[in-house]
């Protein structure tokens, strides 16, 4: 790759909406390059491979960029945050590391404002996303089953990820409440489809998927893409977006693996590094134009970050669960609580997921730290007691935009190219804090309806940092938006954004189909509006 | 920058090992093995030399327990009586409180992913790839019966 050569499109970032991106744009012809800070992952090597696949949690696989110690990642200040971030670099981004879980969001969630008077309203709604849902269920292959009533009619291309003993003691705790549940909408190929192998229940997905049947990008949009002409450069950092003298975006400033400066030109930009990553380098991308960061005319850009903030809730069963076998993060989820019922005390709702038993090393450790099962003569019993006997769940809290939840520049810490970090500040709000206590009494009262003898609660989860939103919002006023609705900076013509930074309010489910859909729809609007994509 | 070595003594490693079997002991039907018998101790010193405080914290209680055991009538914890073991290691533990916390991580890591382990409580012992587990369908109609009956609970 030359300095000298300038680029139709440049992509920063390969996770899950750079990938979706780039792979509709492919078909334009133009040059379309991405840069991603990581490299290509070796399914080989995934922990699930070894027998030491629940140490390497703690280790090389970890959630925390702070932990892992991978030259790939990039630090994170979240020490003023409860909610810790994990996130993922390489090609694939975090969806190396996600459970897969991929519902839609509601068409409620797109109006919060008009059906709640809370937040804004989207600047788009359900059904304008709604062919890009189904075409991401296509490319990614979602597995589910059509039916649900807690949602409009929608395309399911795959047969469900299997319930297991597991589920079916969940589900029937569901049935005796009268409780919403359904089988949980899974980005995992329950059958071959499109070259991929079906899964085979190996269990750690959070961990990557050695049999390649989790649909992270690295197998889905990135093979596609890549045949049809898009080039991906990895372990390339980027440290700044430049801008011309006509004030558009006139490409990046990055590093190379062996750290040396490079620079790369392009017309048109699209960031694509989440709601952590985007709002860092847009702030690390001053000029004298863009003193605050670029496109950061409103000062928006880091502000309203949201999470979803969790609960988990484990149960302990007298019988074996048989809960090492299926997809960790997916069996059945409710969402019986979802719609916002202000009796309840609080303003929108929350999702229930349910998650598959623990290996013997996680019961160990798990059953040490709630004083379950002891060192010493009692460890065998205890243990016993405890071994493939649990069942989790996890409740998932709508967060809603506060301007003071934010990422901003950590004066000190910096990447390994000496790039400034992302520092998080951010506090659980009131309304998030009354749901998250009515969730998990919630789901403690399902677990004992489907058989438990008693319940275990960590609430707010720390390290569920994994859905990053809202720091570089869309709406249809520069004064209070930093991206259009869809995606193009309000500031910058040829620059766009998007992943879940632009989300405007963040639902109570996984964002990934819906930053994915929307990516896909925002590169609908770029071609569709090539011609006078500047003016 | 390479692990710094951690030499352990011969009598130091023999009490760690000890200690390994007091933490996890053979189980009462044979079916377990201990875990210092099953060798984890060299795997316990192995992380010993990425984690100095880790190092501290057990050459600190392992002075302690030998200490205590003579206080006892012993030369070493491994000589005293099997019931007495666990009481003079949570005494020290107490002091050194970073000591069992330390030991159990690594412990546990080498204890519940040993083969002969996995087998005895139950499990296959191989890694879940590249075989992967079969499960059983479910009769989704039957279970799904009532929430299909609900009216639609979305809100446009």
């Amino acid at each position: 790759m030359s300095d000298d050569e300038t680029v139709d499109v440049l992509i920063v970032g390969a996770g899950a909406a750079g990938a979706a991106v780039a792979w509709s744009l492919a078909e334009t012809r133009m040059n379309v390059l991405c840069l991603e800070q990581g490299d290509w992952m070796d399914p080989a090597r995934y922990p699930s491979s070894g027998l030491d696949w629940e140490l390497r949690r703690f280790g090389d696989f970890g959630f925390s960029p702070n932990s892992r110690g991978r030259p790939e990642d990039y630090p994170v200040n979240d020490r003023e945050s409860p909610i810790a971030i994990s996130n993922f670099n390489a090609v694939g981004g975090s969806t190396i590391l996600y459970a897969a879980h991929f519902p839609r969001f509601h068409p409620s969630d797109f109006r919060a404002k008009t059906l709640d008077d809370v937040a804004d309203d989207w600047p788009l709604d359900y059904a304008t996303l709604e062919p890009y849902y189904d075409v991401n269920a296509r490319m990614m292959g979602v597995a589910g089953l059509a039916g649900d009533p807690a949602y409009p009619p929608k395309e399911v291309p795959l047969p469900p990820v299997p319930l297991g003993k597991l589920g079916e003691t969940l589900a029937r705790g569901f049935n005796r409440l009268g409780w919403h549940w359904w089988p949980s909408d899974s980005a995992i190929a329950t059958v071959e489809h499109a070259g991929r192998a079906p899964c085979i229940n190996l269990g750690p997905c959070l961990t990557g998927c050695a049999q390649g049947a989790k649909a992270s990008t690295d197998v889905t949009y990135w093979p596609a893409a890549l045949r049809q002409g898009v080039r991906l450069q990895t372990r390339a950092r980027v440290r700044e977006i430049t801008l011309g003298a006509n004030g558009l975006a006139d490409g990046v400033i990055y590093y190379d693996a062996e750290g040396r400066e490079r620079r790369q030109r392009a017309e048109i930009v699209i960031v694509a590094c989440n709601g952590i990553g985007t709002p860092r380098l847009l702030l690390n991308s001053r000029s004298d134009r863009f003193p605050d960061g670029l496109a950061n005319s409103s000062g928006l850009v880091g502000r309203n970050l949201m999470f979803h903030p969790y609960g988990l809730v484990t149960g302990v069963f007298d019988e074996r669960l048989d809960g090492l076998k299926g997809p960790t993060g997916c069996v059945i989820m409710s969402q019986e609580f979802y719609e916002t019922d202000r009796s309840r005390g609080f303003v929108r709702g929350y999702s229930f997921e349910m998650l598959r038993g623990m290996g013997p090393f996680s019961t160990a450790l798990w059953g040490l730290g709630t004083g379950q099962v002891p060192f010493g003569a009692g460890h065998h019993a205890a243990f016993d007691e405890l071994f493939d006997r649990t069942a989790g769940m996890v409740v998932i809290c709508e967060d809603l935009p506060e301007r003071e939840n934010r990422v901003t520049l950590d004066p000190e810490l910096a990447d390994s190219n000496g790039i400034p970090a992302p520092q998080i500040h951010y506090r659980l709000s009131e309304n998030s804090e009354r749901m998250l206590a009515h969730a998990v009494a919630r789901a403690q009262e399902v677990l004992v309806a489907a058989g438990a003898k008693r319940c275990y609660v960590d609430a707010p989860l720390r390290p569920a940092g994994w859905h990053l939103m809202g720091t570089a919002r869309m709406g249809t006023d520069p004064a209070r938006s930093v991206v259009n609705p869809w995606g193009r900076a309000h500031d910058v013509k040829n620059l766009f954004v998007v992943d879940g930074s632009v989300f405007v309010t963040a639902a109570a489910v996984n964002p990934t189909n819906t930053i994915q859909a929307f990516a896909l729809y925002a590169a609908d609007q770029i071609k569709k509006n090539l011609s006078n994509l500047f003016d | 920058m390479d692990p710094a070595p951690t030499p352990l003594s011969p009598a130091e490693a023999r009490a760690l090992a000890a200690v390994l079997d007091v933490l996890v002991p053979p189980s009462a039907d044979g079916r377990l093995p201990g875990a210092g018998a099953l060798g984890l101790a060299r795997r316990v010193e192995d992380a010993m030399a990425r984690a100095p405080q880790l190092t501290a914290a057990v050459r600190e209680a392992l002075a302690g327990l030998a200490a205590l055991a003579r206080e006892r009538g012993a030369d070493a914890l491994e000589a005293l009586a099997p019931g007495a073991r666990e009481a003079v290691l949570r005494e020290v533990a107490a002091r050194v409180p970073s000591f069992v916390p330390g030991l159990l991580f690594h412990t546990y890591a080498g204890y519940y992913q040993h083969p002969d382990v996995l087998a005895a409580i139950g499990l296959e012992p191989r890694p879940p790839f590249p075989k992967g587990y079969a499960v059983p369908p479910s009769d989704l109609d039957a279970l799904l019966a009532p929430v299909r009956s609900r009216a639609p609970l979305y809100r446009r």
